[in-house]
C-alpha cells in the first residue's frame, strides 16, 4: 500500500512537472502573464511532490567530453553577449551607482571622503578597483570588465558545483545562471561589490572543498584569504558568510554520530585569521565601518521588514525564479534528506530566513539567495535527468528555452538611467572653477554629477557636503520665496553651480530673472544655473 | 623550446586581438594594446604563476584517470584559467593594501612593479619547488 502511494506521488511528480514546464513556456512566449496564477505556490508544491524522489543515491550523469566543451563555450559566450546587448550603440553605464563608482575608482582611495570611510565603498574593493584604473579607463572598468566579472562569477559556479557533484550538473548550473534574471539584475544595477564579493565566496568555498577532501594547508590557506577578501570587499556579503560559516564551524565536526572537537577548534582557529584578514583593511575606521553596522543589524532582527535595500522584493523574486525555483527546492531537499548539511545547505537555509524573515538588508540578500538557488537548482535537475532520462533532458531544454528568453527580454530592455544628452550637461559642469561646488536637487541625478562632474558635490541625503536634513529639503524643494531659497544656498560655500535634469522639475526656473540665479547652460529640460547671490 | 613556442602564439594572438580591438572599436591602437596586454598582466599572469604553486599539474579536461590525478594536485586546464583570474583579483588587492601600509604609494610605476615583484617572487617559489619536489 505504501509502496502504491508512493508510485502515486512520483507519477503525479512527473505529470506536474510537464504542466509546469509547459506553462512556464507559454509564460516566456508572453502568451499569459506570469502572474496570472499563483505559479509560485505551484512550484513549491511540485518541489513537495519531488520529495519522493529524493531517496534515490545520485550517481551522476556523464556527458561526451566535446559536447562538455563546446556547452562551456557556448554559455560563457551567452553570458557576455547578454551582458553586452545594453551596450551596443550606448556607452553609458547601466545603474544607479555608475557614478558613485566612477568617483570610486578615480578618487576614492585618494579623496577618502567620509562617506567613504563610513563605508560607502570598502576598502578591498578600493585598492582593487584604484590599481585596475592605472590600466584600464573607469569606463572600461565600469562596463567591460564588470562583464568579464560576471563570466568569472559563472565560471566560479561550475567549479563550485564540480567540487560538489560532477561536471554534467556543473554545466546545468552555468546555463542557470547565464539564464538567471535576478545575477542579470545585479550586473544592471551595477552591484559590482557583491558581484566580486560573490566570486570571493564561491572560490573561497571551492576550495574549502578541495581543503575537507584532500586535507591540503595550501587549500585551506587559500580558502581563508578568499574569505578574508569577501569582508574587504562588501561587508554584507561577508554577513551572509559569516553566518554560513558560524554554523558550519558548529556542525561540521559531526560526523557518524561522533563529535570531533579538534576540527571545532580548527575551525574556530580558521574563523579567526578570516576575521584578522578582513578586519586588518578596516584599520584606523573600524568603528565608523563596522561599529556602527551592529545597529541596524539588530534593528533588522527586532523590527523586520526595515532597511531592505534597493533590489526586488521577495514576491517579485518567486516569479523572477520560476524557471528554476521547483528544482532549486527539489536540490535543496535531497541535500537535507541525505543528511548533507555542507557550507552549502547552510548559506541557502540562512540566506531565505533572512529574505523570507525580512530581516536586515533582505530585498538586496536576493542575490545571494539567488545564487546558491541556482546551483541547487543544478542538484535538482540532475536528479530529475537521472530517474528519467530523456523526460529530464526534455524538461531541462524546454525550461532553459524559457529562461533564455525571459532573459534576452530582460537585456534588450535595458537601459541606462540617463541619456546622452543629461549625460552631456552634467559633464559640461566640468568647465566651472575647479574650487566649486555642484548642487545636484534631486537624488536620482546625484551619483552622475558626483562621478562625472569632476567637482565636490551637494546632495540630499548623500556625501559629504550636504548640510540640510530631508525637512529642509522639501521646503527648498516646494518654496516659492526667494528670501528662503536664498537662506537655503547660503549655506554652502561659494562658487556654487546647480544642476537640474530632465527628468526633474525646475523650481529655480521662477527665479530665473531674480539676479541669484543665471542660467549658464541649457540643453533640451537640462539646465545649469550659477547661484549669485 | 615547447614553451617557448606557446609563447610566442599567445603573444601574437594577444597582438591580434588588441590589433582588431583598435581597428574595430572607438579605442586608439596604444589604448586597445594597454587594455589587452594590461588584462593580462593584471588579471591573468600573477594568478597563473600562483595556481601553479598550489595545483602543480595540468590535467585534461575531464580525464577518465582526473580522480586518481586529482590526489596528485593537479587541475584541468579551464580550472587553472579561472583559478588564474580569482587568484590574480584576491592577491592583488591584498599586496597593494599591504604596501600601502608600509608607506608604498599607489601610482603606476609602483602597480607595475609590484605585480612584477608578485610574478618574480611565485616564479622563484614555483622553481625552488620544481628544484626540490
Amino acid at each position: 500500500m505504501k509502496q502504491k502511494i508512493k508510485s502515486i506521488i512520483e507519477n503525479s511528480f512527473y505529470q506536474l512537472l510537464v504542466i509546469y514546464s509547459i506553462i512556464i513556456l507559454l509564460v516566456a512566449l508572453g502568451l499569459f502573464w506570469k502572474y496570472s496564477f499563483q505559479l509560485h505556490i505551484f512550484a513549491i508544491i511540485l518541489a513537495i511532490f519531488g520529495i519522493s524522489i529524493t531517496n534515490k543515491e545520485s550517481k551522476g550523469i556523464k556527458l561526451n567530453r566535446k559536447i562538455h566543451i563546446i556547452l562551456f563555450i557556448i554559455t560563457v559566450s551567452l553570458i557576455f553577449l547578454f551582458r553586452a546587448i545594453p551596450y551596443f550603440n550606448n556607452s553609458i553605464p547601466l545603474g544607479y551607482d555608475a557614478g558613485i563608482y566612477k568617483y570610486g575608482i578615480e578618487h576614492g582611495l585618494h579623496h577618502l571622503d567620509n562617506w567613504i570611510l563610513r563605508g560607502g565603498m570598502e576598502p578591498g574593493f578600493l585598492y582593487l578597483i584604484t590599481f585596475l584604473n592605472y590600466i584600464f579607463s573607469s569606463q572600461f572598468i565600469l562596463t567591460w570588465l564588470l562583464i568579464l566579472f560576471c563570466i568569472l562569477l559563472g565560471i566560479g559556479i561550475y567549479f563550485l558545483v564540480r567540487e560538489f557533484s560532477n561536471s554534467t550538473t556543473a554545466i546545468i548550473a552555468l546555463f542557470i545562471y547565464t539564464f538567471s534574471i535576478i545575477q542579470f539584475k545585479a550586473f544592471s544595477m551595477m552591484y559590482y561589490k557583491n558581484i566580486i564579493a560573490l566570486i570571493f565566496i564561491l572560490f573561497s568555498v571551492y576550495f574549502l572543498r578541495k581543503y575537507e577532501k584532500t586535507n591540503k594547508l595550501l587549500h585551506l590557506s587559500l580558502f581563508i584569504i578568499l574569505a578574508g577578501l569577501i569582508g574587504a570587499v562588501h561587508r554584507p556579503t561577508f554577513y551572509i558568510f559569516g553566518l554560513s560559516y558560524f554554523f558550519y564551524v558548529f556542525i561540521s565536526p559531526y560526523k557518524n554520530k561522533t563529535y570531533n572537537f579538534k576540527r571545532l577548534r580548527n575551525n574556530i582557529f580558521y574563523g579567526i585569521l578570516i576575521i584578522i584578514i578582513a578586519g586588518l583593511f578596516y584599520l584606523g575606521n573600524f568603528s565608523q565601518a563596522i561599529t556602527s553596522m551592529f545597529e541596524p543589524v539588530l534593528q533588522g532582527f527586532i523590527q523586520p521588514g526595515e532597511a531592505g535595500g534597493t533590489f526586488i522584493n521577495f514576491f517579485t523574486y518567486q516569479f523572477s525564479s520560476l524557471f528554476y525555483l521547483p528544482f532549486a527546492l527539489l536540490g535543496l531537499f535531497y541535500f537535507l534528506r541525505k543528511k548533507q548539511v555542507n557550507i552549502l545547505v547552510l548559506w541557502a537555509i540562512i540566506n531565505l530566513i533572512i529574505v523570507y524573515f525580512q530581516f536586515f538588508f533582505f530585498n538586496r540578500f536576493i542575490i545571494h539567495l539567488d545564487l546558491i538557488l541556482v546551483i541547487f537548482s543544478a542538484f535538482g535537475f540532475s536528479l530529475i535527468i537521472e530517474q528519467k532520462r530523456k523526460l529530464g533532458v526534455l524538461l531541462l531544454i524546454i525550461l532553459l528555452l524559457s529562461g533564455g528568453i525571459l532573459a534576452y527580454k530582460e537585456a534588450i530592455n535595458s537601459k541606462p538611467l540617463i541619456n546622452s544628452q543629461e549625460l552631456e550637461a552634467i559633464k559640461q559642469l566640468q568647465n566651472t572653477p575647479k574650487n566649486s561646488f555642484i548642487m545636484a536637487t534631486d537624488s536620482y541625478y546625484s551619483p552622475w554629477v558626483l562621478g562625472y562632474s569632476e567637482r565636490k558635490t551637494i546632495a540630499p541625503g548623500l556625501f559629504d557636503y550636504n548640510q540640510h536634513n530631508q525637512a529642509e529639503w522639501i521646503k527648498f524643494w516646494i518654496s516659492q520665496n526667494l528670501a528662503e531659497i536664498q537662506e537655503f544656498m547660503n549655506k554652502y560655500q561659494k562658487p556654487l553651480y546647480i544642476f537640474i535634469g530632465e527628468k526633474q522639475q525646475d523650481n529655480l526656473k521662477q527665479f530665473d530673472n531674480l539676479g541669484c540665479f543665471e542660467k549658464i547652460y541649457l540643453s533640451g529640460n537640462n539646465s545649469i544655473y550659477k547661484y549669485a547671490c | 623550446m615547447n614553451n617557448l613556442k606557446a609563447i610566442i602564439i599567445v603573444i601574437a594572438v594577444l597582438a591580434v586581438i588588441a590589433l582588431g580591438t583598435g581597428i574595430f572599436t572607438s579605442l586608439s591602437l596604444f589604448e586597445s594594446f594597454r587594455i589587452v596586454f594590461g588584462s593580462v598582466y593584471v588579471l591573468f599572469l600573477p594568478g597563473f604563476i600562483i595556481s601553479y604553486i598550489f595545483f602543480p599539474k595540468t590535467c585534461e579536461f575531464e580525464n577518465k584517470e582526473k580522480q586518481k590525478e586529482k590526489e596528485k594536485r593537479s587541475i584541468d586546464w579551464i580550472e587553472r584559467i579561472a583559478l588564474s583570474f580569482a587568484l590574480s583579483i584576491a592577491i592583488v588587492p591584498l599586496v597593494v593594501f599591504y604596501l600601502n601600509l608600509i608607506g608604498i604609494k599607489i601610482n603606476i610605476i609602483n602597480s607595475f612593479l609590484t605585480i612584477l615583484g608578485i610574478l618574480i617572487i611565485s616564479g622563484i617559489i614555483l622553481y625552488w619547488r620544481r628544484k626540490n619536489f
